[in-house]
């Protein structure tokens, strides 16, 4: 990739306070965002779950292009591979899961690789003889991607090579994912009950704008909330207890103090999480048979610590963002400068009730779906956003929220609620990606 | 079932998508009983509304709740006006299910005119009648999209 774009221009669009409008809107930029972010940083995969058995197979793209296949090999452990042919660089798989029983066989002259990548078969092998081909040559095999690790069953590669190991590089926010699965009684959580796929015509940053946001979604979901909050109002307190809306919805209007007061996180690398101590997701009722299979697994103090951190998104920048009170997580794909698809996953909590997972589809369903009333109106104003940008008014998108007032800790820096600090946590690491600075 | 019923029968749901057109999803939310609901499922052959994801899954409480969400002033992706027109093909009676309830399947195209595009979408619906005085009303109306799995567009009004 070549380009006309210097490291100097590129950390010239990142200022303490406000953005270029080129990060939204400028192929060239989106091509070197490819190169350098996706290139580089750790994207999340899939989870170790959705390949439960040896030849199990899911494909995905690691950026706009590349297509991997996650695999699970007959000992048990999960490869991520390119999803290409050693020979004349055809996709071997095309489906999006499945299962390989002996091996992945090329479509096109029957190629064959064992799980874990390595070539295994070439028809008619005796053509290659005396011609200086190398069956052992890594190149004619499903080659790896640069670096795959996985935490608690939450796959991730990387393609860049000097990428720090995963646990480091997820560094305290790792505490979300943790907590995400000491939901789970048994400590463990499982992909369950399909995926919902949304397209999105616009900057794949938005979203992750967007996510701990909070001056937004009293403004952006204010009709919805009246909505349910007025209907709700008018049902029968029986009828209204039944129904798991009525706490999933109302806190999207919740006041500027109670988002101030849940406060923002943010950590290298550009993760950062809304709540801690409180989120929108923090009332909702708990479950006796859930709160009892909690109490046997872990005693009282435990299951009370694991549920008194509640946190409303954290994203693992730039393709990870979980909702751990909630159990489902989306996961962010680019596709071109103004188009990406966002995948909506959702997850049982191993050793509950088949309620939470019921909760947790409802929840996917009502806010996340393309069909939802919360998802739409997030959508429109990134196109709003997508489109007006165009303007030549300004070159610039401002982010001064509370600039001077965040916190720096050991690990971390922390901030109000309502604050940019989001912002600055992820401009920071898009900065450092795109001028090389990352992994120095 | 005389030819009569069958009339009948298609005639109430080429009313159903003209009210879906429009959109009165005032009057079309009438057409249900008070049990009644509406799935747009998220994967092809989806037998499980609740543990499955679903694009809609709505009850009447859910119906009314999209209802006052998509005539409030405030809901920006409602600033575009929302315009489709259902073509409905292949009508089928299917029968009584164990509730009783006549089940009809029919075919659709639907252009929807939304944002300044034009989209497309068909499939096949399903739909659950009961008789109700001189007319129908539906108890379950499920919308089976050829392309469930798809990335979709927003979709702000039921099909």
């Amino acid at each position: 990739m070549t380009t006309l774009i210097s490291t100097e221009e590129l950390a010239s669009f990142v200022q303490p306070t406000r953005l270029h409008k080129r990060l939204y809107l400028d192929p060239d930029v989106f091509e070197l965002e490819m190169e350098r972010i996706w290139g580089q940083a750790w994207i999340f995969i899939g989870h170790e779950s959705q390949v439960p058995n040896a030849g199990d197979f899911f494909t995905t793209n690691i950026n706009h292009k590349i297509p991997v296949v996650m695999v699970r090999d007959k000992g048990g452990s999960v490869h991520v591979l390119h999803n290409r042919c050693g020979h004349k660089g055809a996709k071997l798989v095309e489906s999006r899961q499945g299962n390989v029983r002996g091996a992945f066989r090329c479509p096109y002259h029957g190629w064959t690789y064992r799980h874990d990548g390595g070539l295994l078969k070439i028809p008619n092998e005796g053509g290659y003889d005396g011609t200086g081909f190398d069956s052992s040559d890594p190149c004619y095999s499903m080659q790896s991607v640069a670096q795959v690790e996985s935490y608690r069953g939450f796959v991730f590669a990387t393609l860049s090579t000097t990428a720090p190991d995963l646990k480091s590089w997820l560094g305290g926010a790792v505490d979300c994912l943790d907590n995400l699965c000491d939901r789970a009684p048994e400590g463990e959580v499982e992909v369950a009950g399909g995926v919902l796929r949304y397209e999105h015509e616009c900057n794949w940053k938005f979203i992750l704008e967007n996510l701990n946001d909070t001056m937004h979604p009293m403004v952006v979901h204010q009709s919805v909330v009246q909505a349910a909050e007025d209907y709700i109002a008018s049902l029968p307190e029986s009828a209204v207890k039944q129904r798991s809306e009525a706490e999933i919805i109302p806190p999207f209007g919740s006041s500027y103090e109670k988002f101030e007061n849940s406060g923002i996180t943010g950590f290298p690398y550009g993760h950062h999480y809304d709540g801690g101590k409180t989120s929108i997701h923090a009332d909702y009722t708990v479950l006796p048979t859930y709160h009892q299979a909690m109490l046997k697994a872990y005693g009282e103090e435990r299951t009370r610590e694991i549920y008194s951190f509640n946190t409303h998104n954290t994203l693992y920048y730039p393709s990870l963002t979980i909702k751990t009170a909630v159990q489902n997580i989306r996961v962010v794909r680019p596709i071109a400068v103004d188009r990406f698809v966002v995948e909506t996953w959702s997850f049982r909590l191993k050793g509950a009730p088949d309620e939470m997972l019921q909760r947790t589809l409802l929840y996917s369903r009502l806010i996340n779906s393309s069909a939802g009333m919360v998802g739409p109106d997030d959508l429109e104003v990134y196109r709003r956003a997508q489109e007006g940008l165009q303007s030549n008014a300004s070159d610039w998108v401002e982010f001064h929220r509370q600039y001077g007032r965040d916190q720096a800790l050991e690990d971390r820096v922390i901030g109000g609620g309502t604050s940019d600090l989001d912002m600055r946590t992820q401009y920071k690491a898009w900065r450092e990606y795109m001028t090389g600075e990352a992994f120095l | 079932m005389s030819n009569a019923d069958i009339k009948a029968i298609e005639d109430f749901l080429y009313r159903e998508a003209s009210l879906l057109d429009r959109p009165d999803l005032d009057s079309w939310m009438a057409l249900f009983t008070e049990d009644g609901s509406y799935w747009l499922p998220a994967a092809e052959g989806q037998e499980d509304p609740l543990n499955h994801v679903s694009h809609i899954y709505d009850d009447r409480v859910m119906m009314e709740i999209r209802r006052r969400n998509f005539v409030h002033p405030r809901a920006a992706s409602k600033d575009w006006p929302v315009r489709s027109s259902h073509l409905l093909g292949n009508i089928q009676l299917r029968g009584n299910n164990d509730a009783g309830d006549l089940v009809v399947t029919s075919n659709f195209h639907v252009i929807m005119w939304y944002r300044g595009e034009q989209r497309c979408f068909a499939g096949t619906c399903e739909h659950h009648l009961v008789t109700a005085e001189d007319d129908y009303r539906i108890r379950h109306k499920r919308v089976n999209l050829i392309n469930p799995e798809a990335p979709q567009q927003s979709m702000i009004i039921y099909l």
